[in-house]
């Protein structure tokens, strides 16, 4: 059986690095030491696998141009201002939810991973249905997330909801 | 026996194992020797597992023991810090009263409270005794005829202090109310003039005025509608209780996107403020602002506020390779034109997205005469430095002479981050926040991720 999603591909030496960091670098903050680790993975290549590979790299650039600055490379967010993207239930869970996020944005008070957040995030709907399937996927697939595709013709069917 | 997360899509089964953290998820795939083909044998190895962590945690341990000094901010020569605190929630604010005693604000909620009141029994700079109270988070915090005052993002309000105690009387009076709920730049920081009269900042929920905000090649709306309930500093009557925003406060200085920043310069005898500089030039208008450019533009800005200033936002920045404001390009610029509305110049500029929290001048007579009635501000640190390193995240000064900046801005306390590159706000373990002078002329800093408060002495 295939057991490696593509997005998520640890390759051992790299495991052996973040466990040693983690087990011997002195950082207060052993979480800083993944999300370093993360900020390797984003600026590595993902590999070449086909039809997903390809809407990766796309979702990818999309993520860069779209959604970055707020969220940050690793997809950390910053504190009390932007919510992280890694291990959220918002990316990971239900799929109208988060289809639901880009097209129409998102106010108010929510809860990210037990952290409470309280802010403003513009909606993404000039995006086509195609670009938001593909950031969607990406963002399910990367920051230690490893949840299903998101396909266009799922978005086009929220459009206006 | 493992936590197993099985993912059906169009592409197939995926599953993936917490071995796989470890790099083990390959054994599946590998002629492994039969030997460990059985689950069983593996157990064998158990001992093994277990020793080579204990000595991995062991190390770990006396590795940061050795080290913890290292990770203390950096000062000048002949300076000092002490931690007067830690833990104390998100730290924003903070004011000394002339006993000693310190009260900060906090972002959120802790132990149900917003506000934290310390004191130091023994002298060693440490704090002895923690109180919280307040039913508010907020930013502002500050001591002004034996009140406590104290503002959540819609409201300020004031404690009596009760001399000798730490603790205030309980039940706040309203000063000034009226704030619009504001979910960007909603803190309303605040100080005192000489004359009675109490300036809050009221930051605007707008990146640029464009609608909607933060969004590609949208226009500013022109004229930007938001300028006339935000985006300034509104004056209130220090003394008088109940006032309203839009009916007793009055609008002394506009065109300022947020100025967390706000300080009434005591020996100028002015009212200054450093302001956080709009965001995303480069998300925006990727046609006429590289990533670089996004990153370096535009400049934080150090104003003088007069009254009846305008500082130009949203319809200007400050370009500091050029020292011109710029025409904003939700308004037609495109990184070349320069604003001809003569909106007011900053006194000084510092490098952009640094996020400016505190201001503080210096009127003790501890410090070297070098920073007699200088300026101390404390940077929040960056976010929008991505994807490229994030900076701020210090303490810097700024030597001045009468009423304006004497000579170039020094770095005075850093390394708050705690780490040798800061590639995305989460790495810092301290974000400097606020600024405040004890009765003997220490300098105090406290930060809003661990909530640590650092007294920062002088010795020959
Ligand atoms: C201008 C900053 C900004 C940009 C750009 C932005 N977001 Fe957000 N995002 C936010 C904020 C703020 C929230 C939280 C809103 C709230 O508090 O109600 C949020 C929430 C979210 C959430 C739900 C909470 C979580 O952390 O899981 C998801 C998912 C998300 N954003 C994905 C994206 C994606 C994908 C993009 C790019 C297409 C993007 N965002 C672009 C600011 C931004």
């Amino acid at each position: 059986m295939n057991c490696q999603l593509p997005a998520v591909k640890m390759d051992k030496i790299s495991n052996f690095i973040v466990l040693m960091l983690f087990l011997f670098g002195n950082s207060e903050n052993p979480a800083s030491v993944l999300i370093q680790y993360r900020l390797i993975q984003f600026d590595r290549d993902i590999p070449e696998n086909g039809k997903l590979s390809r809407t990766l790299k796309n979702g990818k650039e999309i993520y860069r141009k779209f959604c970055l600055s707020c969220h940050q490379k690793d997809g950390s967010g910053v504190p009390n201002t932007y919510p992280p993207l890694i291990r959220s239930t918002w990316v990971k869970g239900n799929k109208t939810k988060l289809i639901l996020v880009l097209l129409n944005g998102l106010e108010g008070e929510i809860t990210v991973n037990e952290d409470y957040y309280n802010g403003y995030m513009p909606k993404q709907n000039k995006l086509s249905d195609k670009k938001i399937a593909s950031v969607l996927t990406f963002i399910r697939q990367s920051f230690n997330n490893a949840s299903s595709v998101v396909s266009p013709k799922e978005v086009k069917a929220l459009r206006g909801k | 026996m493992f936590n197993e997360e099985i993912l059906i899509n169009e592409f197939g089964i995926y599953t993936q194992s917490d071995l796989g953290y470890f790099g083990l998820s390959k054994y599946s795939k590998m002629n492994a020797p039969s030997f460990l083909k059985s689950w069983k044998n593996w157990l064998l190895f158990l001992p093994g597992y277990i020793i080579f962590f204990v000595v991995c945690i062991y190390t770990r341990e006396i590795s940061a023991q050795g080290t913890r000094q290292d990770k203390s901010i950096i000062l000048p020569k002949g300076f000092t810090a002490v931690i007067v605190a830690d833990s104390i929630g998100e730290g924003r604010h903070i004011a000394v009263n002339s006993n000693g005693d310190i009260y900060i604000s906090l972002a959120r909620l802790k132990n149900g409270a917003g506000i934290v009141a310390l004191r130091d029994v023994n002298n060693d700079g440490k704090a002895d005794i923690i109180r919280y109270f307040g039913s508010f988070p907020g930013t502002g915090i500050g001591i002004y005829n034996g009140y406590l005052y104290f503002s959540s993002d819609t409201t300020v309000m004031r404690y009596k202090l009760i001399p000798g105690e730490l603790l205030p009387k309980l039940k706040p009076e309203i000063i000034a109310r009226g704030f619009k709920i504001n979910r960007q730049h909603g803190a309303k920081s605040f100080t005192f003039d000489n004359d009675g009269y109490l300036y809050v900042n009221v930051g605007a929920p707008s990146n640029a005025c464009q609608n909607p905000d933060r969004t590609l090649h949208t226009p500013g709306m022109n004229p930007c509608p938001l300028l006339l309930e935000f985006g300034g500093i509104w004056r209130f009557d220090a003394n008088k209780t109940g006032q309203d925003q839009m009916k007793e406060g009055y609008r002394y200085a506009t065109g300022l996107r947020n100025c967390v920043a706000l300080r009434w310069n005591p020996v100028a005898n002015h009212l200054y403020a450093v302001q956080h500089g709009r965001d995303q030039l480069h998300e925006f208008w990727p046609e006429y602002y590289s990533e670089d450019q996004g990153v370096n533009l535009p400049a934080e800005e150090f104003f003088l506020l007069r009254d009846g200033i305008n500082c130009g936002w949203p319809y200007t920045y400050y370009d500091d390779s050029k020292n011109m404001k710029m025409l904003a390009p939700e308004y037609g610029g495109n990184g070349k034109i320069q604003d001809k509305t003569g909106s007011e110049k900053p006194i000084m500029a510092f490098p952009a997205h640094y996020a400016p929290n505190d201001l503080l001048f210096y009127t003790g007579d501890q410090f070297p005469p070098h920073y007699k009635n200088g300026a101390f501000i404390a940077f929040h640190g960056s976010w929008n430095r991505a994807p490229q390193e994030q900076k701020g995240y210090n303490v810097i000064f700024v030597p001045f002479l009468n009423d304006q900046p004497s000579g170039k801005w020094e770095v005075f306390a850093d390394n708050f981050a705690g780490v040798s590159r800061i590639m995305s706000p989460r790495d810092a373990h301290h974000r400097p926040c606020g600024l405040a002078m004890g009765p003997n002329g220490s300098l105090y800093v406290v930060e809003d991720i661990q909530g640590r408060i650092w007294k920062i002495t002088f010795r020959q």
